[in-house]
């Protein structure tokens, strides 16, 4: 079966979101597959992250709708879309700074719906220490298991990074919406980071990725689309995208 | 035991009746909105106590507890109209509550007393009912303190967007908090006000904000323990330093400025971190890992292996 016969898990009808005159994002369309990484460029300004937060709740559409596998999901607040497992990150990671990686990692366990069912039985305990442990193997799938211990605020960027990231998929998401998770690492950590997308990818996660860096975006996503002044500009697989003469003209503007 | 405190008796019992106002403002102030209209709560649950047992001959436990049940009620009412308020405006607005009970204390003169209060409805509440009283608070907090919704609670501290981006109910959290706030308050103002045997519009005022928040603060917010500590140094300080007269209100908002300055964790976290480096590095030694600290903490190491 291949990924179009999947019904998409996600998908965004002619979102529109207005700051009172100025239009951030003028009717964007997206659906996404469970499997499937779709990417999300476009210059600064294009509205990107605005579309992140519609979806994720953060920003309530002036128009338009979202749809978490067939249900509107369009006026939800934001814990009640995290509730349902669509996970996002943030441009510049964010922490409770004065506890451990472990800590912010485990406290976003309690409100996933995936542990719910994945959990095993047992006592309150055994319960506790089953997300501690659930916590620590996603710090170690992203390699940052050595600063389970570390307070946040101690942290180097690239670490935070990865911990935000191990944070986002630790519940079994279905939906994961990183906002530019390659942005201030190294080509090192962001092919680490590829890796930990396509291994989130073959779990059957829908991922969102907004990014910079074109050339990541080509590699990691098998779908693009090239958004400009709040509107999709382009559609399709990445390698045409950059050879398409409206994205070029985005980008260089010329 | 308490002896070396060198606190008179009248002290100790202070500190103690502080240690339940404490919490109370512990309670409002660990989830990061400015909702200070605690001394509003604790007003409310004296005058139950007064207006109930002194003038209708109530159970003092029967009014303390209609004393909790209107300041929740008052809580909720309150929480309705402050909703959409945060960070200043909602400090001010919380303010107004605090100075609206005084008000209603000083001209509701046929229920309240007036100017002059509501005075001779002394219970005796030994000491070791103290004692109690707040170790059953302090435990409650410690327990709560080791939940997993406790770490959100603390995110909603420092981030409430990303307390909601984990799946906290951040709007549904404040109204909690701030019920508990006015359940802890309404029950400390009413057992300080059997103690002392009075109360008076005077009682429950703006200082009483920022005197309970200088005590969570410097004992450390979110931590089970900050309001005890903040409450046995804001009770024992003026005492000690009795003799330096004028002095003394000077030193002790230079205390606070540095503790506020260099340990914004209050001493409660100051000690946690200090407790947790101290962990790190041990282990990290006994991995032969040199001054590193990135070894894991001990409990968890351990714990992670057990359910493997």
């Amino acid at each position: 079966m291949s990924l179009d016969d999947v019904e998409p898990v996600l998908q965004v009808h002619d979102a529109e979101v207005r700051f009172g005159g100025v239009r951030a994002l003028g009717g964007v369309s997206l659906s996404v597959r469970p499997g499937e990484v779709c990417g999300l460029v476009g210059p600064n300004g294009s509205g990107k992250s605005t579309l992140i937060n519609v979806i994720s709740g953060f920003v309530a559409p002036t128009a338009g709708r979202v749809e978490l596998a067939g249900r509107d999901i369009t006026d939800l607040p934001p814990e009640a879309i995290a509730r349902m497992d669509i996970r996002r990150t943030f441009q510049r990671p964010r922490f409770n700074e004065m506890t451990t990686s472990l800590e912010n990692i485990v406290a976003a366990i309690k409100y996933s719906s995936a542990w719910k069912t994945d959990r095993p039985e047992g006592s309150f305990f055994q319960r506790r220490r089953a997300e501690e442990k659930a916590a620590m193997e996603a710090l170690d799938l992203v390699g940052a298991a050595e600063f389970c211990a570390w307070r946040a605020s101690a942290l180097s960027h690239g670490s935070r990074r990865k911990v935000e990231f191990a944070r986002a998929v630790v519940g079994r998401p279905r939906v994961l919406l990183l906002d530019e998770p390659t942005s201030g690492v190294s080509q090192a950590h962001a092919d680490l980071m590829r890796d930990q997308i396509f291994q989130q990818r073959d779990l059957g996660v829908a991922v969102v990725l907004v990014d910079h860096d074109l050339n990541f975006v080509e590699g990691t996503c098998s779908r693009v689309v090239v958004m400009d002044a709040g509107r999709a500009i382009f559609e399709g697989a990445p390698e045409e995208a950059f050879a398409d003469p409206r994205v070029v003209e985005a980008y260089v503007g010329v | 035991m308490l002896d070396v405190l060198r606190l008179s008796d009248v002290a100790i019992d202070i500190m103690l009746i502080n240690c339940v106002l404490a919490y109370a403002a512990s309670a409002a102030l660990s989830g990061g909105a400015f909702n200070v209209a605690y001394p509003g709560f604790m007003g409310v649950g004296a005058y139950s106590a007064g207006i109930l047992s002194g003038d209708h001959g109530w159970h003092p436990i029967m009014a303390t507890l209609a004393g909790i049940a209107v300041a929740l009620l008052a809580a909720l009412l309150l929480q309705v109209l402050l909703r959409r308020l945060d960070g200043v405006y909602l400090a001010v607005a919380s303010v107004g509550f605090v100075v609206l009970i005084g008000a209603l204390g000083r001209n509701l003169t046929s229920i309240t007393g007036g100017a002059i209060g509501l005075h001779g409805f002394r219970a005796q509440l030994s000491r070791e009912e103290l004692v109690l009283l707040v170790a059953v608070i302090a435990f409650g907090f410690f327990v709560f303190g080791r939940s997993r919704l406790a770490s959100l609670v603390a995110i909603r501290r420092e981030d409430p967007e990303l307390a909601s981006a984990l799946g906290l109910k951040v709007d549904r959290m404040g109204t909690i908090l701030v019920m508990v706030s006015a359940g802890l308050g309404a029950l400390g103002g009413s057992v300080r006000a059997y103690w002392l045997g009075g109360v008076s519009p005077g009682d429950y005022v703006f200082t009483l904000v920022l005197t309970l928040m200088a005590m969570v603060v410097v004992g450390g917010v979110g931590h089970w323990s900050g309001p005890l500590i903040g409450a046995a140094i804001f009770t024992a300080l003026p005492e000690w330093t009795r003799d330096l007269g004028t002095w003394r209100d000077i030193g002790i908002g230079a205390i606070v400025l540095v503790i506020v300055r260099f340990a914004p964790g209050g001493i409660a976290g100051t000690f946690q971190a200090l407790w947790a480096r101290r962990r790190m590095r041990t282990m990290a030694r006994a991995e032969g890992r040199g001054g590193g600290v990135g070894a894991p903490l001990k409990p968890l190491a351990a714990a992670t292996q057990e359910a493997s």
